[in-house]
């Protein structure tokens, strides 16, 4: 597999955040919950005809994590849901980068969301 | 002078540290120094870093023309290709092209009145007439001598501070920043430290005297009464820090009066706290929104 280049600040920020198709969402009072399949190797997937392995991971999102995960629906690039971030809260751009920024890659390393980076934006 | 457009227009104004100048709306301060002695305010755009102003305390006049020259060839050491020199606004102005030909600008100033030497880094995007833009910006440049310098606007906290009182700590985190001041002669006590939290409607219930509490949890309030604070309604009180009976009694914890409100239009939550014997002539004063600016004006 070849190792992806690193993105640097302009390929990040036209970067577009884009759900994983296969999460299941299920809306609740404060936020919402995002369940997303449990990757097993084949071995266990056979096995889990007779184990009660669970099938799906769910993890809660507040207020705050719905509206940035509803923002991640591919069209939108960081920059732009930075932008909008910061003006609904009011805060500075870097300070709303900073923070979407940390909840993207907590989605990301829970293979929630996916940065879609596109052919132009890579190889500048 | 050139027009400059809206994007790059000097509309942000800084004050820091007996420095105050403008700077483009969109760009944001990423690192800071809180020594008068020496330090430097960075810059950045939403992409990369576009300004260093930074300073050094000298207390008698340096040879500048040497440093420039030092300065010059360091530059072309760095790989920077030297282009044009000039004066401007006081400030001695050497324009270079970068490695990735990319223009830089560097001004040098020795500021007698506080005695530092200013140096000025800028790295141009190439959407505006760099001379121009530059000009401008070095002509905004006003500077104060230590002690005269009381305000300090940066991290959208604007502050006018009582005579004396110097920047001692900072904390700069997202949608939360703190500043402490302490009196130059008196670097333990009595302190004075602002607040601003953001984001207020996303974890602010309405009820400052309980945020207040909760999030001084090292003070103990007397009662807390409502003023007003501009437009808004501020928490208010008298509170002592938690302290052993002993350094109590040694005055090592004075009072303070912390005073709190919340701005709808920052979403955000703004905090003040001032020893208690500060007359009230000599309190500081915490700005929030227009509206808040406009009622002051307004009571004068």
């Amino acid at each position: 597999m070849s190792i992806e280049p690193e993105l640097d600040a302009l390929g990040v920020l036209h970067s577009r955040p884009t759900q994983n198709a296969a999460v299941r969402v299920a809306n609740n009072d404060n936020g919402v919950v995002l369940f997303v399949p449990v990757a097993r190797p084949s071995w266990l997937r056979a096995l889990s005809w007779l184990l009660p392995l669970r099938r799906e991971k769910g993890f809660a999102l507040d207020a705050l994590g719905r509206e940035v995960w509803l923002a991640c629906d591919g069209a939108r690039s960081f920059e732009k849901i930075v932008v909008e971030f910061s003006e609904r809260h009011k805060l500075r751009f870097h300070e709303a980068r900073a923070m979407v920024s940390a909840f993207l890659k907590t989605l990301n390393e829970r293979n929630l969301v996916a940065l879609v980076v596109s052919k132009e934006a890579s190889s500048e | 002078m050139t027009e400059l457009s809206s994007s790059s227009a000097l509309v942000q104004p800084i004050h820091w540290l007996a420095l105050e100048f403008r700077v483009p709306e969109a760009w944001e301060i990423v690192r800071h120094g809180i020594r008068f002695e020496s330090g430097s305010l960075v810059f950045v755009d939403r992409a990369r870093q576009r300004l260093s102003v930074s300073w050094t305390e000298c207390p008698r006049a340096p040879d500048l023309e040497r440093l420039f020259s030092d300065f010059e060839t360091r530059s072309n050491a760095d790989g920077e290709l030297s282009r044009n020199q000039r004066d401007c606004a006081g400030f001695r102005v050497l324009e270079c092209i970068g490695k990735s030909a990319q223009p830089t600008t560097h001004a040098l100033r020795y500021e007698p009145r506080s005695k530092r030497l200013i140096e000025l880094e800028f790295a141009h995007d190439g959407a505006v007439d760099e001379h121009a833009f530059v000009d401008a910006l070095l002509s905004e440049f006003v500077f104060a001598e230590r002690n005269q310098s009381t305000r300090l606007q940066a991290f959208a906290v604007r502050a006018d501070l009582p005579r004396g009182f110097e920047l001692s700590a900072s904390e700069v985190k997202p949608a939360d920043v703190s500043f402490e001041f302490v009196r130059a002669a008196e670097r333990r006590q009595p302190r004075l430290r602002i607040r601003r939290s953001g984001m207020a409607r996303a974890w602010f219930d309405g009820d400052i005297s309980r945020a207040l509490r909760q999030r001084n949890p090292e003070l103990r309030f007397d009662e807390l009464e409502s003023i007003d604070m501009g437009p808004h309604r501020a928490s208010s009180g008298l509170a002592s820090p938690r302290v052993a009976p002993l350094a109590r009694l040694f005055k090592r914890a004075s009072p303070v009066r912390v005073t709190s409100w919340h701005c709808p239009a920052e979403n955000a939550l703004f905090e003040l706290t001032e020893p208690s014997e500060l007359p009230r002539r000599e309190r500081c004063r915490l700005w929030c929104c227009a509206e808040a600016e406009k009622g002051a004006q307004d009571e004068h």
